[in-house]
């Protein structure tokens, strides 16, 4: 006997893969960005005029909107796996995924809007 | 030696509708087996116990329980493996009925949606038989050994927490006909493991494989199966 | 009748009162280093953003960040960074291409490796924070004057 079955959408294949070669690229990008800022240069000689000065470099900024991208969607979608671990009925999981991409989208554009415009120390 | 034993107990026809713990202590040799201890208080000093046992030889996978915080066969636990403290409670994330006994109809219910059976509509080439060459048969043979004792399932946290999840045991069994070269249903099931509830609930936690009494490599099957998701 | 299964209670009993082995604490240490990356790294997205959006509040942030608990909570924070790194590492290694460490001796060596390797890389990191925390916190100078 042979029953037909529907194909489904690889979604969570495509996340499975997600997961892992973002997390290759995050290990170098999360690394270097926490070894410069929490350790070498350190949180008491950070302030808005270093931020600045670091955006002001197309290079930085890059940098900044590579980590912004990779990691945080990565950390979402963990968090999404999570959740679904919790949330069982169908109405509950649409609301949490919808939840979860709506706080995604929103937080992902405030980070990237302030990379990209830089700061604004004059305003400080 | 003496072994001081507590036992998982609830039995809401008896009134127990709160489950709790007997205690007991136990002369018992280090050779003796944990179902040999289960043996005799529910011989010997109380018979409401209860628990599945069948073969007692780690075949018929029927006495898969938590031993000191661990799945595995009764029969299959040796007392000094274990130590002189045991504590014997029913395997996670089944709905208990009695003391050990667990409702076990949500772990066939995932097995049976994984079709755990040959499909193969051709005619065989001779007439009599499918042939399948000793390499073939190899690429399944670890996932063969499984005798569906839940013991991987319920040691799984993605189990725990979602028992919508179809589990180790029933991913296990399509590996078994997914890699049989014989077989011709691999991609409806790799469509039906294409899923959150399917392969991709497994977080690679590794439990499962360490649970198995039969020692197949759970995870690796698990990984196998992923693999072919995502490449096919 | 059976008992009443309650997912959160089961998933409670299990993460807590398992011991299948290792993997087990590393699968739990990789979700709370996960979720508590995250936690953070959504704050410190929201707080950066102000250096555009409200360039006045960043100083705030940013003492807030100096304060002593949020130091320590820093040292913590890279222990999770690394720790989730190597682990998620392993996990990817064995998923993608290393199909053969899927055994129990290897994953058990696989599993105290990636704890031992992290606390390597995270031990000298938190001693320059630990030191830049008696510095600017306390006033102490345990490397010169």
């Amino acid at each position: 006997m042979k029953t037909a079955t529907k194909r489904k959408s690889n979604f969570e294949a495509t996340a499975w893969k997600w997961m892992r070669y973002s997390g290759f690229l995050l290990i170098p990008l999360v690394w270097i960005h926490v070894l410069i800022q929490d350790v070498i240069v350190g949180v008491h000689a950070i302030d808005i005029d270093y931020v600045a000065l670091r955006w002001a470099s197309i290079g930085w900024q890059t940098y900044d909107i590579l980590l912004l991208a990779f990691a945080f969607a990565h950390g979402m979608n963990g968090l999404r796996q999570v959740a679904m671990d919790f949330v069982h009925t169908e109405r509950g999981r649409k609301a949490t995924n919808i939840g979860i991409f709506i706080l995604w989208l929103v937080v992902s554009l405030i980070g990237a809007i302030a990379i990209i415009a830089g700061a604004r120390p004059e305003l400080a | 030696m003496l072994v001081y034993l507590r036992i998982f107990r609830y039995n809401p026809e008896a009134g127990r509708d709160k489950p709790s713990y007997d205690t007991y202590n136990v002369q018992a040799d280090p050779n003796d087996r944990v179902l040999d201890l289960l043996e005799y208080v529910k011989g010997e000093i109380d018979g409401s116990l209860s628990y599945r046992r069948s073969c007692a030889h780690g075949v018929c996978g029927s006495d898969a329980m938590r031993i000191n915080g661990v799945n595995a066969l009764a029969c299959k636990v040796l007392v000094k493996e274990v130590g002189k403290e045991i504590t014997v409670e029913p395997i996670l994330g089944l709905p208990v009925l009695k003391d050990m006994i667990v409702d076990m109809e949500p772990f066939f219910d995932s097995y049976k949606s994984v079709m755990p059976f040959m499909i193969n509509d051709d005619e065989p080439a001779d007439g009599k038989e499918h042939l399948q060459s000793i390499e073939e048969r190899e690429r399944f043979d670890d996932t063969t050994k499984c005798i569906l004792c839940a013991a991987c399932t319920t040691s799984c946290p993605s189990f725990w927490a979602d028992d919508q999840y179809v589990g180790p045991a029933a991913i296990v069994n399509a590996h078994r006909f997914i890699f049989d070269s014989r077989d011709q249903a691999g991609d409806e099931r790799l469509q039906i493991l294409n899923d959150r509830e399917g392969a991709f609930g497994c977080r690679t936690a590794f439990n499962c494989t360490s649970a198995c009494p039969r020692e197949i490599h759970v995870t690796k099957a698990i990984a196998e199966v992923k693999q072919a998701i995502t490449v096919g | 009748m059976a008992a009443p299964s309650n997912s959160l209670k089961t998933t409670a009993t299990g993460y807590v009162g398992y011991r299948g082995g290792e993997w087990h604490y590393a699968f739990l240490l990789h979700r709370l280093t996960g979720l508590g990356t995250l936690l953070f790294l959504i704050i410190h997205i929201v707080d950066t953003a102000t250096v555009y959006f409200y360039p006045s509040l960043y100083e705030h942030a940013i003492a807030l960040y100096q304060s002593t608990p949020f130091m320590l909570g820093e040292v913590a924070l890279v222990f999770s960074v690394i720790y989730h790194g190597v682990n998620g590492l392993r996990i990817a290694a064995v998923d993608l291409w290393m199909e053969n460490r899927w055994s129990i001796k290897a994953q058990q060596m696989g599993v105290r490796g990636t704890f031992a390797i992290s606390v390597l890389l995270w031990l000298p990191a938190a001693a320059i924070m630990l030191n830049a925390l008696l510095e600017h916190n306390f006033g102490i100078h345990i490397f010169g004057g």
